[in-house]
């Protein structure tokens, strides 16, 4: 059941309507509705790994309580390692086990040893990585005892699975969503109101930026030997909004939906084109993936607080391991190893913790400076993208070698779409840029009530209905 | 909440007005500029009127390519008209031929492209049945069950209950920026496309083909034949019959490797073959001999001929005709 469609349509007025009508005031009531509708939510994609999911919770539910009961630390360390390696396993299993069977077999074929690895060709189960990281998050902070083990199954079961970040996050911590689970929620106008905002924005820039660059780029990527130099450029720019506007707009549906429900989340994107360095890129990108990495593993490893070269060994670290989370595939640690390496010279200089602030804040226009900053990010994060784009290194490098040697030409491709929708986003986002909520820069109630109407049927006039796409990060 | 609940639904409720509205405004505009010369064969097609023709040519692309039209007709002293497009399937082909003839244009014979590609629209060749050509004529009952067996379920019920809503769905060619280059579009430019289109095909033959094209692994491919198709392709014969038109049935050449490529091309065939006899149409085979449909001099890639090609078999279908 995608956000954006029929079913989810229905789907959604049914829950709230249950939710703050029929059980407003049983808050636990409300909680197994959350619960029992998750499940439902995600046996919309395939009933069979709801089992997997209930296994996983169950998992950390239980080594999390006997964790806090045992006060010896190495029974605490036996069932760390348990649930940890369990959660790891299975990702192993279903998400790197083909991959790591098959780079083995190829290695051992370079010393001349002939083998035929079994690979298992499992599906991959919908947002296995985000729930395991959700289980990890809790089962790591209760071994460093920072939260308390939670005894109720249901509230538990709601902060794994809570269906708006079951299947792309999100990544959540129990410090910041298990107690908005626990305690009673009513109804906040003003919290519904953005939940709408960012729900309308979401959609937006799924459906209208992120499948019109789609269709672009995927006639792109897989032809660039009979692409021309500006198709292959306009493809690899097209790719940078299409991942943008598919994550960042599930991200924010994924915020609006839980705002509606009373619950916040935690911010995934911050206008991460508008960063002047790959460093700020990265406190803009993702933000709850890369916060996972720096807590737990990037602080454990010395964090900052180390000699130049262990934190540059430790950025290696973070990205080569954030690039494999993403994919059992080279491209995705290539792109991880590209994003490190064009961190390092502001680790080396000193300047990674450089522009905090919103660029030009308060300011209508950004300075030269900092404009060509924005572009030189753009340009470096762009170029890390046709890695993660590509099926395979062959195909990365054959894009990179076509640029400049492209004589053909793919008839019947049109870029009008595509490129005055990411106009249009950039225009809004960059008057909004101050702000988490969209719309908020509009003052005038009714200029701003016109502009919805105006996105609405934008959304009716420029989305791409006929193949509705999935989300790229489901299949992570 | 009652708040929220109450906005959300003036929203909802503006916004489905306007959707309305500009839906009302696609039913009328494009019924009525349904013709768009740049983009599509088959819309021109559909916009002739008053057209009095010995014959019309009807088929996918392998039939719009096939003939050059003007040596044709100085060559059987006949005065015809192709109609056939890009990617047109038989469902196609037949809501073109209604169109055709509904909008008072006559013809004594059809000549009508049949061949395993056209049986087989969805399979290996992009000849799926083009909805938004024919979403305006929706509230005509042989437009709207056409289109209605391809949509999806929920499509289905969305259209027969808000049936404006199909120029959301299909919004790529509904567009304020399609209107606008609808009305703004050079009437001369139009002419001029539309007499383009009059004399030759679309399809630019190239001189010969890339030979790496032409060749592919034995039994690597096969047809499937796809029933609604065939249902449609017999509907053609019969709106022909009940207006007073011959149908002769013909197969554009293709090269003699796709023989050996397809695992089923002799019984696609022979099914083909079943169905014509079993309407009683006349049949004009591939005129290429086996030599001239192996020679890569004659194609610009397997399933269509090149300029040289074009000359030989519109020479040869011109005899025939004749006769």
């Amino acid at each position: 059941m995608l956000f954006n469609s029929f079913e989810f349509l229905l789907f959604l007025p049914i829950v709230f309507f249950l939710y703050w009508f029929i059980l407003q005031k049983k808050l636990n009531v409300q909680n197994i509705l959350l619960l029992v509708s998750s499940y439902f939510f995600y046996a919309c994609w395939d009933y069979r790994f709801l089992f997997l999911l209930l296994f996983s919770t169950f998992l950390d539910y239980f080594t999390g309580i006997k964790m806090e009961e045992s006060r010896n630390q190495r029974i605490r360390k036996i069932w760390l390692i348990i649930s940890v390696g369990i959660n790891l396993g299975f990702l192993g299993i279903f998400k790197y086990y083909d991959f790591f069977a098959t780079s083995f077999a190829g290695l051992l074929m370079k010393f001349g040893l002939n083998v035929h690895p079994t690979t298992l060709n499992i599906i991959l189960p919908v947002g296995i990585s985000f729930y395991t990281f959700h289980g990890l998050s809790y089962v790591l902070d209760i071994y460093f005892q920072r939260i308390k083990a939670e005894r109720n199954f249901v509230e538990y079961g709601v902060f794994v699975s809570f269906f708006p970040l079951l299947v792309a996050g999100p990544i959540e911590r129990a410090t910041h969503l298990l107690p908005q689970i626990k305690k009673a929620r009513t109804f906040n106008y003003g919290q519904a109101v953005q939940g709408a905002r960012l729900i309308l924005w979401g959609l937006f820039k799924k459906v209208v930026i992120a499948d019109n660059c789609a269709m672009f780029v995927d006639a792109v990527f897989p032809a660039y030997t009979d692409a021309s130099n500006s198709q292959l450029i306009l493809a690899i720019v097209l790719f940078s909004f299409q991942i943008y506007g598919d994550f960042s707009g599930y991200s924010d549906m994924a915020t609006g939906v839980a705002k509606l429900f009373g619950i916040e989340l935690l911010r995934n994107f911050n206008y991460p084109y508008f960063s002047r360095s790959i460093a700020e890129f990265w406190r803009r990108w993702h933000i709850s993936l890369s916060s996972w990495f720096k807590d737990y593993l990037y602080i454990p490893l010395g964090g900052s607080r180390v000699s130049k070269g262990k934190q540059i060994r430790n950025t290696f670290i973070i990205f080569l391991v954030s690039g494999f989370w993403h994919g059992a595939n080279w491209t995705f640690i290539f792109w991880g190893f590209l994003h490190a390496l064009f961190i390092i010279p502001s680790i080396f200089f000193a300047t990674n913790r450089q522009h905090m602030a919103t660029v030009a804040e308060g300011k209508w226009f950004p300075s030269v400076k900092e404009l060509f900053q924005m572009l030189i990010t753009f340009i470096l994060s762009s170029f890390a993208w046709i890695f993660f784009r590509s099926e395979n290194m062959e195909e990365a490098v054959g894009i990179i070698r076509s640029i400049g040697n492209g004589h053909g030409k793919i008839e019947q491709l049109s870029s009008a779409y595509p490129i005055a929708a990411v106009l249009i986003m950039l225009l809004m986002e960059w008057q909004s840029r101050q702000s988490s909520i969209p719309f908020s820069h509009i003052k005038n109630k009714w200029i701003r009530y016109i502009t919805y109407l105006i996105i609405l049927f934008l959304i009716f006039m420029m989305g791409a209905f006929i193949n509705p796409r999935s989300f790229i990060y489901f299949q992570f | 909440m009652k708040k929220f609940l109450s906005y959300i639904a003036i929203f909802f409720a503006v916004a489905a007005l306007l959707l309305f509205i500009y839906g009302q405004f696609c039913e009328k505009f494009f019924l009525e500029r349904k013709y768009f010369p740049n983009e599509s064969r088959r819309a021109w097609a559909m916009k002739q009127f008053n057209g009095q023709y010995d014959y019309a040519v009807l088929g996918s692309s392998r039939a719009e390519g096939a003939f050059d039209m003007k040596l044709l007709d100085s060559l059987s002293r006949k005065n015809g008209i192709n109609i056939s497009s890009n990617g047109s399937g038989f469902v196609d082909n037949f809501l073109v031929f209604h169109k055709f003839l509904e909008n008072k244009n006559a013809i004594k014979t059809l000549y009508l492209q049949v061949d395993n590609y056209s049986l087989d629209p969805e399979g290996n060749f992009s000849n799926a049945f083009h909805v938004f050509n024919f979403l305006p004529f929706w509230k005509d009952a042989v437009y709207r069950n056409a289109i209605t067996h391809y949509l999806p379920q929920k499509d289905k019920v969305l259209f027969k209950y808000l049936p404006w809503m199909r120029f959301y769905v299909y919004n790529k060619y509904f567009s304020p920026l399609e209107v606008s280059r609808r009305i703004f579009l050079s009437r001369k430019k139009e002419k001029k496309r539309a007499d383009q289109l009059l004399i030759s095909s679309t399809i630019k033959p190239e001189k010969v083909g890339d030979s790496s094209r032409f060749f592919f692994k034995n039994n690597s491919d096969r047809f499937s034949v796809n029933q609604f198709d065939v249902e449609y392709m017999e509907k053609i014969f019969s709106l022909a019959k009940e207006n007073n038109i011959d149908v002769v049935c013909f197969t554009a050449p293709d090269f003699s490797a796709q023989k050996l490529r397809f695992s089923n091309y002799t019984e696609t065939e022979k099914l083909l073959f079943n169905i014509l006899n079993k309407n009683k149409i006349n049949y004009y085979p591939s005129n290429f001999t086996d030599a001239e449909s192996s020679d890569l001099i004659y194609f610009k890639d397997p399933e269509h001929l090149n300029r040289y090609g074009v000359r030989l078999h519109t020479i040869r279908f011109a005899q025939l005709i004749s006769k």
